[in-house]
């Protein structure tokens, strides 16, 4: 129980910065 | 932007209270009222809100029920409103209050504003369905340890940790993602209607308030990853179909670009040059060589040929004088013209055409799409079913909780998942098995209209033939000969030379090749004199054989006579005969003189043709054959076939066509075959076919998920699966569109 609460947050900030590379590229036009 | 903020502060809820604003919107507003003919003005509006098929019934009503409205017809792919009242009758923000009334935001429309609003819906839609899409994979991979937690050995502690940590990214993200569902429900709502959002906002909130009290009270089953991951399948279904609408091109800035900016006036014994717009009739204008012709007008002095392909269709230039008519648009092409405008700016053939265009642009977009038909019985149905699930339940005793629970998740079983992706799933993989044979779709409902075609008509010039003439008698001379001419006629601008000049191996010019204007080139080849040109200038006598025309080559003794003509596409004749065999009316409507039409309509065995027909007749054809009941393809390539692409059914267009009949056609295929129009029609039948399935397989779906779910046995394990099941079989079956070619 206790790794989880190592382990849930580092998933989700991985998780998370996945998804502002992914906004900051829409926003660079690198995606269209 | 001042417009836009009085606009706004009009649009805005306190509209009646502040009726004393009202004039100076009304004066800001006339600015974009035009004359529309017969004492009346006519508006163009950008309409916000458009969320299905449903709502130009509700939009076009509205605006007509307003006291002086003599006509609002919707364009529904590119959201135009185009309304027309009788001058002095209404202010034109009434217009705008009357869709303010009924939950839709009217603008006056701006070419560049509405591109800028598409581009940044489309992102919008992007943007939310990567959060989503984030969302909904860390909520499922939490879900997954509680559900096989549930088997083996998981903590109620732990349990309720994975479910608070579910809420923290759920409930941001839904409010984030689900924006596009909410604004539509609410506006719905507002109006006092429904729409297939309303159903989705209320399952994915209810789900959500639902799985907070759930996880507050350390219940075992919560639903934020359903509630999630319908709004990620929902988000994909939403952003291809916005992708699909959003390449359909505005017209009129296409339009725009084709006509002549500055014309130069003569005045006195001056020259000015002078706006397109200030044009009058009476006007005298001198319009040089390799300039665009500003204005209809009569030619006072001069001679030259023109190039009207763009207005008429007809390819080969036609050589003027005094007293001939001259239009708007067509390319000077070898001498200076004086000419007296005849109609003033506005007025033109090329403003006729696009008024045309229009008219018949907004009629199309009539016809309702598959997936709207759909939707509009959806939304009462799953409402229905929702309410009769909670009455049901209490009234067979159980308790308040259990009942609203089994109603939500029947919401959520029932949203439309399989239904939102069926449709644009099957687009997207046909657009694709299209693009990949050579045709580029403009419209992302033009699959479904194809589908159902039973007549094709075809323009003849550049469609049925090649766009360019060619050398028809390549056959019956000297390779050698051949070839010299060809090189020789790369140093002419001459269309006769252009077209020989096609066939040349080599292509560098010869040097020191000299152009005598009107008459022909000469060189020296190999020490001896070579002429490209007229018979005179060569010194050949010709005697003309066809319809084709000619020009002679003479190099020392050795002499040619080239024949030059417009021929079929290579592979008209069979792709005409598989048309006929899957039993298709096929009818030749062109601009061009009837010789040129006879001629190729016998060689492909079309039996039903009409020559020299303006754009308006060619329309009146078109409508005649659509209120008999048939449904019409138009293939055509011309600037005056433009229009009747607008009018029919559903239209194709070959590459080499004008920028403004493209933008017009549903789809534009590429390359000189005229094989992809078959491919069309057959992937475009079985595509059709294929969504046809996927909403007998969404609707299947719901009839084995909804009996459970009312049932009361839906768990979040059992909607994740149903909803990504039903999700993932509709997409593989659209996948089935690949590869099937004629």
């Amino acid at each position: 129980m206790n790794v989880l609460i190592y382990l849930v947050p580092m998933a989700l900030g991985l998780g998370l910065a996945g998804l502002f590379a992914f906004l900051w590229a829409l926003k660079e036009r690198a995606i269209q | 932007m001042t417009f836009i903020a009085t606009m706004r502060a009009c649009s805005g809820r306190a509209v009646v209270s502040h009726s004393g604003d009202l004039m100076a919107d009304a004066l800001d507003l006339s600015v974009y009222a035009k004359p529309a003919g017969k004492g009346t003005l006519g508006m163009e509006l950008a309409v916000d809100g458009i969320a299905c098929g449903a709502c130009i019934g509700r939009i076009e009503n509205a605006v007509k029920s307003v006291p002086g409205v003599a006509e609002a017809r919707l364009n529904f792919t590119n959201r135009r409103l185009h309304v027309i009242w009788a001058d002095g009758s209404l202010q034109p923000a009434q217009i705008l209050q009357a869709l303010e009334a009924n939950g839709y935001r009217g603008h006056p429309f701006v070419p560049l504003r509405a591109e800028k609003e598409e581009l940044a819906e489309a992102r919008r839609l992007t943007r939310c369905l990567a959060v989503a899409g984030f969302a909904a994979m860390n909520i499922m991979l939490l879900s997954v340890s509680i559900w096989s937690g549930s088997v083996t050995d998981i903590t109620p502690e732990t349990r309720d940790f994975f479910h608070w940590v579910s809420a923290l990214i759920a409930l941001p993200a839904a409010a984030y993602a689900g924006r596009p569902f909410f604004a539509s429900a609410w506006r719905a709502l507002r109006a006092r209607s429904l729409n297939m959002d309303v159903p989705i906002s209320l399952g994915v909130i209810l789900a959500l308030a639902m799985s907070l009290v759930e996880t507050a009270n350390h219940a075992e089953h919560a639903y934020f990853d359903s509630a999630v991951m319908l709004l990620f399948f929902l988000l994909i279904g939403r952003t291809l179909d916005h992708a699909m609408r959003r390449k359909t091109r505005a017209v009129a800035g296409n339009l725009a670009a084709l006509k002549a900016d500055t014309a130069h006036r003569i005045v006195g014994e001056e020259l000015v040059s002078v706006p397109v717009a200030a044009l009058k009739a009476g006007d005298r204008l001198l319009v040089k060589p390799g300039e665009r012709v500003p204005a209809d007008g009569v030619v006072l002095n001069g001679a030259s040929e023109v190039d009207e392909s763009l207005i008429t269709g007809e390819t080969s230039r036609r050589k003027i004088g005094a007293g001939a008519t001259i239009y708007a648009g067509s390319v000077n092409y070898s001498g200076a013209l004086t000419l007296k405008v005849t109609v003033s700016n506005g007025a033109a053939l090329i403003d006729e055409i696009e008024k045309l265009l229009e008219k018949a642009a907004s009629a199309k977009s009539r016809a309702m799409r598959l997936a709207d038909r759909a939707s509009r019985i959806y939304a009462p149905v799953v409402h229905v079913t929702a309410g009769l699930t909670l009455v049901g339940w209490l009234i067979a005793g159980a308790g308040i909780h259990q009942a609203v629970v089994t109603a939500i998740a029947v919401l959520i079983i029932t949203c439309p998942c399989a239904l939102a992706l069926a449709i644009p799933a099957v687009q997207v993989v046909a657009s694709g098995t299209l693009f990949r044979t050579g045709i580029i779709l403009n419209a992302g409902d033009a699959i479904e209209r194809l589908a159902r075609i039973d007549t094709v008509v075809f323009d003849k010039t550049g469609t049925l033939t090649l766009p360019e003439p060619s050398v028809v008698n390549g056959s019956s001379l000297q390779p050698l000969l051949l070839q010299k001419a060809a090189r020789l006629a790369l140093s002419s601008r001459h269309p006769l030379a252009v077209a020989l000049s096609r066939e040349a191996a080599v292509r560098t010019p010869v040097a020191g090749a000299m152009e005598e204007p009107g008459r022909g080139v000469r060189a020296i080849i190999e020490g001896v004199e070579a002429r490209l040109g007229s018979a005179d200038f060569c010194d050949v006598s010709t005697v003309s054989t066809s319809n084709a025309s000619t020009i002679c080559f003479r190099h020392g003794e050795d002499f040619g006579v080239i024949e030059i003509a417009q021929s079929l596409r290579p592979d008209a004749i069979n792709v005409v005969t598989s048309l006929r065999e899957r039993g298709l009316d096929l009818r030749i409507l062109s601009g061009d003189h009837v010789d040129a039409v006879a001629s190729v309509a016998h060689a492909l065995g079309i039996r039903h043709w009409e020559a020299g027909l303006k754009p308006a007749e060619k329309i009146a054809r078109i409508e005649g054959w659509k209120a008999n009941g048939h449904c019409v393809l138009m293939v055509g390539d011309g600037l005056n076939d433009a229009p009747s692409l607008a009018a029919a059914h559903v239209s194709l267009s070959p590459i080499s066509a004008t920028a403004v009949t493209q933008a017009q056609a549903d789809a534009v295929f590429m390359g000189d075959n005229l094989k992809p129009v078959l491919d069309a029609i057959v992937v475009a039948s079985r595509a059709r076919m294929l969504m046809t399935e996927n909403l007998w397989l969404a609707a299947l779906y719901n009839a084995v998920a909804v009996p459970i779910a009312i049932a009361g046995a839906v768990t979040p394990l059992i909607a994740a699966l149903a909803m990504s099941g039903s999700s993932l079989l509709v997409t593989l079956n659209a996948l089935r569109t690949k590869g099937r070619r004629a």
